[in-house]
């Protein structure tokens, strides 16, 4: 198709392709993305979380706002809430702080959510259904992923506000922190696949079980290659630690120290209003969704698996099976790994800070590194020893 | 070796809350309930709601609004004959307003009233944007006659033999004042 455009777009001349070409195959995939991934991870996102929120409470949760159109009535679940809520903080005042770092102020909430985004492009959602599959993409996904620090401190140091300044600094300290255990977790995967290329990392999880340099074949259906259960079990702690970093970086409780409503109102969201309160929100669930993605393409198999496995020859019309039934496998694995984010949040009580530093420098980074030890020894002895 | 037993302690608390907060994902139902379209039984001997209050037996002697120790409770009533409000059986009331923004549900209207004619119903939902939505006038009718007690339905029996339920309504209607409740 590429080919093809190129091609009607050469009778043009040079200047007006050379703007026409990064639009249509830039520009309108990013939007497409945006509107087409992004946005519906966030909305049906927050949603999910409310009413599990309320199950977890013992009540009931949105359930009202549905469509209504003529004979067609229904509430739909409540899906409809964010909508609506949406149309809600349109209607409110896009409010600056004065005395705050203005542009700043506004450009924060881009930052972060362009960060999310971000992670979406490098990110296999099947086989051959991927933006971009760098030779670093694992590489790529974390530095990206920091991104969100950035916009959080831009965000509470132009408010003007005192809480929202403690927040940032919060946010700054935890993130920074959670980084290191999280890649050298990250880094598992990779000794074992001896690639940071995501498909390589999908591929490597294919052939069966590798276990202290004992090979044991096993079809793709029975999960076995799966990382995390190579190097048993130090890919499963490994796992663990990751998806704890995870929920750190992405601020959710128990670690949610940069926004936690008890001590700093709203932390770095206390001057926020509007849509650019909300596009931090739908950067988070988004972001969440994305991480969720990260783990389980470099432990859960990506989109192989059971479901890959054993129905990959079976085609949904024109879709190969291939394809239809990877996806399907990769979206219900990561959106289990979202809902349990989602559970955690309204389980566990939020960390004092002290805890969570000690948490991550006591616990995560020796486990972390104990972790590596362990993948880099069983790559090692699944290739036959040092020197082959 | 505390260090282990941190560590453990932690990896146990987290899977005992995760238990419990799964256990409610799973759980069916739910404890809170529908409001408008479901609600909770009430208590109906001891519980105080809106008045409940019978516009053609009140007799306009205005012993609710002695007694009420908010001073919510306004009553007129249309002048009979000689110029003066209408008292006794003969009462034809223009005004009988409760403010709910100032009544306090003690009940003490209640005893006074000597054709018992008022009572604390059982409804308690009254929403509005106004301070006059919580201003219910109660002469307007919409709300049922009390057979709680012998003396009431004994009153009851006489004003239906001598047709003063119809000849009330007559006279309001006459006088331009609004009754919603349908005719028995």
């Amino acid at each position: 198709m590429r080919e093809g455009l190129t091609n009607l777009l050469s009778g043009l001349p040079q200047w007006l392709q050379d703007i026409a070409l990064p639009v249509l195959f830039g520009l309108i995939p990013a939007v497409i993305i945006v509107l087409g991934v992004v946005t519906p991870v966030g909305l049906v996102g927050i949603w999910g979380e409310r009413r599990i929120a309320g199950k977890i409470q013992d009540r009931v949760g949105p359930d009202r706002v549905g469509i209504s159109l003529g004979p067609i009535k229904s509430r739909l679940f409540g899906l409809g809430q964010s909508v609506a809520d949406g149309v809600k903080l349109l209607g409110k005042e896009d409010f600056i702080p004065p005395g705050g770092l203005g542009l700043m102020f506004l450009c924060a909430p881009l930052v972060v959510f362009a960060g999310a985004l971000a992670l979406f492009a490098a990110l296999p959602f099947g086989p051959a259904l991927w933006a971009a599959d760098p030779n670093l993409g694992i590489f790529y996904l974390l530095s990206v992923g920091a991104l969100e620090v950035l916009g959080v401190l831009m965000a509470g140091w132009s408010s003007n506000n005192k809480w929202s300044l403690l927040g940032a600094m919060r946010e700054v300290a935890q993130v920074i922190s959670y980084e290191i255990p999280m890649a050298i977790a990250a880094l598992c995967p990779v000794l074992l696949a001896g690639s940071m290329k995501m498909s390589s990392i999908v591929a490597d999880q294919t052939n069966g079980l590798d276990l202290w340099g004992l090979h044991i074949a096993a079809p793709e259906a029975t999960a076995l290659g799966w990382n995390l259960f190579a190097a048993f079990p130090f890919n499963i702690i490994a796992f663990v630690v990751f998806y704890i970093c995870a929920l750190a970086a992405l601020k959710r409780a128990p670690f949610d120290l940069p926004e936690c409503e008890s001590e700093l109102v709203a932390g770095f969201l206390t001057e926020y209003s509007g849509m650019r309160w909300s596009l931090f929100f739908l950067g988070e669930y988004a972001a969440m969704w994305a991480m969720s993605g990260i783990a389980t393409v470099l432990w859960l198999g990506g989109w192989t698996g059971p479901l890959h496995g054993f129905l990959a020859g079976v085609d949904v019309g024109p879709i190969p099976g291939g394809v239809f039934f990877g996806t399907l496998a990769f979206v219900v694995k990561t959106t289990i790994l979202f809902l349990l984010m989602i559970q955690i949040r309204w389980t566990l009580p939020r960390l004092r800070l002290d805890q969570v530093m000690s948490l991550c420098y006591k616990y995560l980074i020796p486990a972390a590194m104990l972790c590596m030890l362990a993948s880099g020894a069983a790559a090692l002895l699944a290739s036959g020893g040092a020197g082959s | 070796m505390s260090y282990f037993k941190e560590l453990w302690d932690g990896i146990r608390t987290t899977a005992q809350g995760l238990r419990l907060t799964g256990g409610y994902l799973t759980k069916k139902g739910v404890y809170t309930i529908q409001y408008p379209e479901e609600t909770l039984p009430i208590d109906k001997v001891t519980h105080r709601g809106i008045h409940e209050y019978d516009v053609d037996r009140c007799i306009s002697c205005e012993n609710c609004a002695k007694a009420c120790p908010v001073d919510c409770i306004y009553i007129e009533s249309a002048p009979d004959e000689k110029g003066k409000p209408s008292k006794g059986k003969a009462a034809i009331m223009t005004r009988f307003d409760i403010d709910y923004s100032k009544c306090l549900f003690c009940g003490l209207c209640v005893p006074p009233c000597p054709s018992e004619c008022i009572q604390l119903g059982e409804r308690y939902s009254l929403p509005g944007h106004t301070r006059d939505d919580m201003v219910v006038h109660f002469h307007e009718g919409g709300y049922p006659i009390q057979e709680k007690t012998e003396h009431a339905k004994s009153m009851i029996a006489e004003f239906r033999t001598e047709n003063l339920y119809e000849k009330k309504r007559k006279e309001r209607a006459d006088r331009g004042i609004p009754t919603l409740r349908p005719a028995e």
